[in-house]
């Protein structure tokens, strides 16, 4: 294997571990400000996907189609935040388990009236077929990827840190109740992370549409793959999600070109569970999960 | 055997902190020993190594002449204990708690029981009916049905005690079982314990309340900041300059 | 045994033995077979979930383990053979399995078993024996003294005498020392293993009774449906037992079968299609864990209560 293949599933790797990321910090920030693990987020970014592709086919122009597929997502995550969450804000794990499996079914099978089972596909940023960069090719989408990952991981960065609603959020996820005594509203709070955590969901999902094409029932793999990358890093690290999203999405490029394609789903979730039963703080061994 | 517990140079650490030092002391078969130690000294931890809930870093445990350090909890026979805040199963009935606390006495895996062997339902009639005598000697004979979760923390004591009597133990360990007790309760709990040293068990209660130690118990440990720094007759122990200011240096 | 208990179990005899005679629709008689086969499924979970609280999000693996297995053994050996080696070969799958994941708790044992389950379902789809999407047809059907057990009608039997075998045998487990041993550990487990209980062991022995009774389902679906590919063993599956206990009331076996009898029924009554189905159950999972999280089985009980 040359270095040029090396280079290759590197590229090809941190490109879906982006997506993978971005998944994963949906999870965490919608976990730490509300204690429910959603698993329904691989749902809501084959939501925003879907949605795109309806609205350019209504004519409208690609980046608006977008953009309000994208925002069209967080008004749906809203409303389930209202119905689902805020109800119950002291659910149990099991429960909040179950309540979003059990959404994320009705949001696929709810895909599967409006967009049947097929696969949908989602135009690339460009039309332009592939660069080359060391002996390796990249596409125009694959670097959108990665430019828009990078980008969003600094607005986020900068959201926590310098604005008054993030710093909000961040609150809310050290220590509830603490934040209600100063001042914070918590409930606005955690459905503002919720709404968040979904939007981010969405975005995901319209960055990979043009890679991997999606279908009503692409969500649970997304989700799986999310959570293992939130896990992997740690669960409840913005870090670690990050991180552990860019080592699954390294793992599965290296397995896909070393052993086999068809099987790299399959290594990259052993090597979740490898790494949960042996390092029950993920990667970075910030957080436990209980 | 002469002693049927002992403890040999066990010590702890829990990150930076060492809880247990070096900690050394032997439990006489047949009597009734106290230890005791301002907050944080090291009481529970110790418990917790001998009942096998804790590793330690170093040092032997011997109960019964055996070497009982790596065992894993539920392999120590004939040790029983409760906990400092009660350790219930909650939402299984005060009848099944202490019936639980006769798992050790039946024989048969899901197979058998699944089949429901004669094995298996002797075994059953007899737990039950053990299990209501327990129940009668510690005076919970009529909240049999209720919800362990459900009762006043005097009965969740009993209910603790008697699940772990169910057990046959050799060795007794109380964590605090005095604690919050009113004087009514706390001359039945001294009663019982009482008893039960009479009836061949051995008991070693970890406690705060010092009245009470010197009411019921023979022997003293006094531990501090993980280390033994009194063990003797417990009418020297009270008045032991080294115990007194360990206890009047920190507010317990 | 209490007065009420006898009477119900007396009634649901009576019901079970003449519903095949009452009623002669096949579609009916299919629901309850199927009823019948995710009762055996439901039985061993549970102990599981209610008892040992422990969750899996990922039995259609064994369910599927046990079909294939089954399916792959019965033309040389014979169909109860194969029964028998599906659900054994489930059980030890389970084991082997659940004493490692069973360390785990919470959220990452909900994520390891999801995992587990995506695993199988690759599997089924990669491997040339399991022939993948494209399935395995022409599975036969068991036969008792040369008649073939391949009608509705037929099935009927085989299943609700398993399903009564199973639900007894599970019961009785459930009111042994070893189902308080679950309980107890479900409950606390430091008092568990202060009283002598092997969690480890308890654990992974209670999965593994669930990944055989999972099995034997597998092995009952497809000798019954003759045909079985990936498709049929998805995530999708393992959350629809979780709905079924959850709506039954995950700590009863009465649960356990009004769980299973109301899904199908529910199925039939809406006159659905799968898509409708799962988007209900999907929705009945977010009611029931929202508003009724006892399950159905909790209505029974308050209704008692109040009768007193």
């Amino acid at each position: 294997m040359s270095a040029a293949d090396v280079l290759q599933f590197v590229l090809s790797g941190i490109t879906m571990g982006s997506v993978y990321a971005i998944i994963a910090l949906s999870f965490t920030i919608i976990f730490n400000a509300t204690g429910v693990v959603n698993f329904a987020q691989g749902d809501f970014a084959m939501l925003a996907g879907l949605m795109a592709v309806s609205f350019i086919g209504f004519d409208l122009p690609i980046l608006v189609a977008v953009i309000v597929a994208i925002a069209a997502t967080g008004v749906v995550g809203g409303a389930i935040y209202a119905l689902t969450v805020a109800p119950i804000p002291r659910a149990g794990h099991f429960t909040s388990i179950a309540v979003t499996l059990g959404l994320s079914i009705v949001l696929q099978k709810g895909a599967q009236f409006i967009w049947g089972t097929e696969s949908h596909m989602l135009a690339p940023v460009s039309s332009r077929e592939t660069l080359h960069f060391a002996g390796a090719t990249i596409t125009p989408q694959a670097i959108f990827i990665l430019v828009t990952s990078a980008l969003m991981m600094v607005l986020l960065y900068a959201y926590f840190k310098h604005t008054r609603a993030g710093q909000a959020v961040l609150a809310c996820s050290e220590n509830r109740e603490a934040a209600g005594l100063v001042g914070i509203d918590v409930r606005w709070v955690r459905a503002e992370a919720y709404v968040l955590g979904c939007v981010l969901g969405a975005l995901a999902g319209i960055l990979v549409m043009p890679i991997t094409t999606m279908s009503n029932t692409s969500g649970l793999v997304l989700t799986i793959k999310g959570f293992s990358a939130a896990v992997l890093g740690g669960f409840g690290s913005a870090a670690g999600a990050v991180i552990g999203g860019l080592v699954l999405g390294l793992l599965e490029s290296l397995s896909a070109g070393l052993i086999s394609s068809s099987y790299q789903n399959l290594i990259a979730l052993l090597v979740v569970v490898l790494i949960l039963m042996f390092r029950s703080g993920g990667l970075l061994g910030t957080r436990t999960l209980h | 055997m002469n002693e049927l517990l002992q403890l040999a140079g066990l010590t702890v650490r829990f990150g930076g902190n060492l809880a247990l030092s070096e900690v050394s002391f032997a439990v006489r078969t047949g009597s009734i020993a106290a230890l005791i130690g301002p907050n944080g000294a090291g009481k529970t931890t110790a418990f917790n190594v001998v009942s096998g809930l804790l590793t330690p870093e170093s040092g032997r445990v011997t109960f019964a002449d055996t070497d009982v350090t790596d065992l894993p909890a539920h392999r120590r026979r004939g040790l029983g204990r409760t906990f400092q805040i009660t350790q219930l199963f909650g939402d299984m009935t005060v009848r099944e708690n202490v019936m639980v606390g006769f798992h050790r006495r039946h024989r048969g895996g899901p197979f058998e029981a699944g089949a429901w062997s004669p094995r298996i339902a002797r075994q059953e009639r007899e737990a039950a009916a053990a299990t209501e005598t327990l129940l009668a000697t510690f005076g919970l004979g009529s909240l049999a049905q209720r919800a362990a979760a459900a009762l006043p923390l005097g009965q969740q004591r009993l209910l603790e005690l008697a699940r772990a009597v169910a057990g046959a133990p050799r060795l007794l360990m109380l964590d605090e079982a005095a604690s919050g007790l009113s004087p009514a309760e706390l001359r039945e709990l001294a009663a019982h314990i009482r008893r039960l040293r009479d009836s061949g068990i051995t008991i070693l209660l970890v406690e705060h309340n010092m009245r009470f130690v010197n009411d019921v118990a023979e022997h003293l440990i006094v531990l501090n900041y993980g280390r033994v720094i009194f063990d003797g007759p417990i009418a020297a122990g009270v008045r032991d300059p080294a115990v007194i200011s360990a206890y009047l240096g920190r507010n317990s | 045994m209490a007065p009420a208990r006898v009477t119900a179990l007396a009634l649901t005899a009576v019901a079970l033995v003449a519903f095949p005679l009452a009623v002669g629709s096949k579609v009916w008689l299919n629901l309850a077979v199927l009823s019948g086969i995710y009762l055996v499924l439901t039985a061993g979970l549970i102990l599981l979930f209610g008892y040992a609280q422990q969750w899996s999000f990922g039995h259609a693996g064994f369910f599927g383990f046990g079909a294939y297995v089954s399916a792959l053994s019965a033309p040389h050996a014979g169909v109860w053979t194969g029964m028998a080696a599906g659900t054994v070969a489930a059980w030890v799958l389970g084991y082997a399995i659940g004493r490692p994941i069973l360390r785990l708790k919470g959220l990452s044992l909900a994520l390891a078993t999801l995992a587990f389950g995506e695993i199988m379902h690759i599997l089924f789809t990669e491997l040339r024996i399991t022939k993948g999407a494209i399935g395995i047809s022409g599975i036969p059907s068991p036969s008792i003294g040369g008649i073939e057990i391949d009608t509705p009608r037929s099935y009927y039997w085989l299943v609700a005498t398993v399903a009564c075998a199973v639900l007894a045998f599970s019961h009785n487990i459930g009111r042994s020392h070893i189902g308080r041993a679950l309980r107890a550990l479900g409950g606390n487990e430091a008092a568990a293993k202060v009283v002598g209980i092997n969690i480890a062991e308890a654990k992974a022995q209670v999965f593994a009774y669930s990944a055989a009774l999972a099995g034997l389902a597998g092995a009952l679906y497809a000798h019954y449906f003759t045909f079985i590919s990936a498709d049929s063993f998805r995530s999708d599956f393992s959350i629809l037992m979780v709905v079924i206990i959850a709506v039954g009331g995950k700590d009863s076996f009465w649960g356990a079968a009004l769980g299973s009898i109301f899904l199908t029924v529910a199925m039939q009554v809406l006159r659905v299609q799968s898509q409708y189905a799962m988007l209900f159950y999907g929705l009945l999972l977010i009611v029931v864990f929202m508003y009724l999280p006892g399950g159905l089985v909790s209505l029974v009980r308050s209704a008692a209560v109040w009768r007193r």
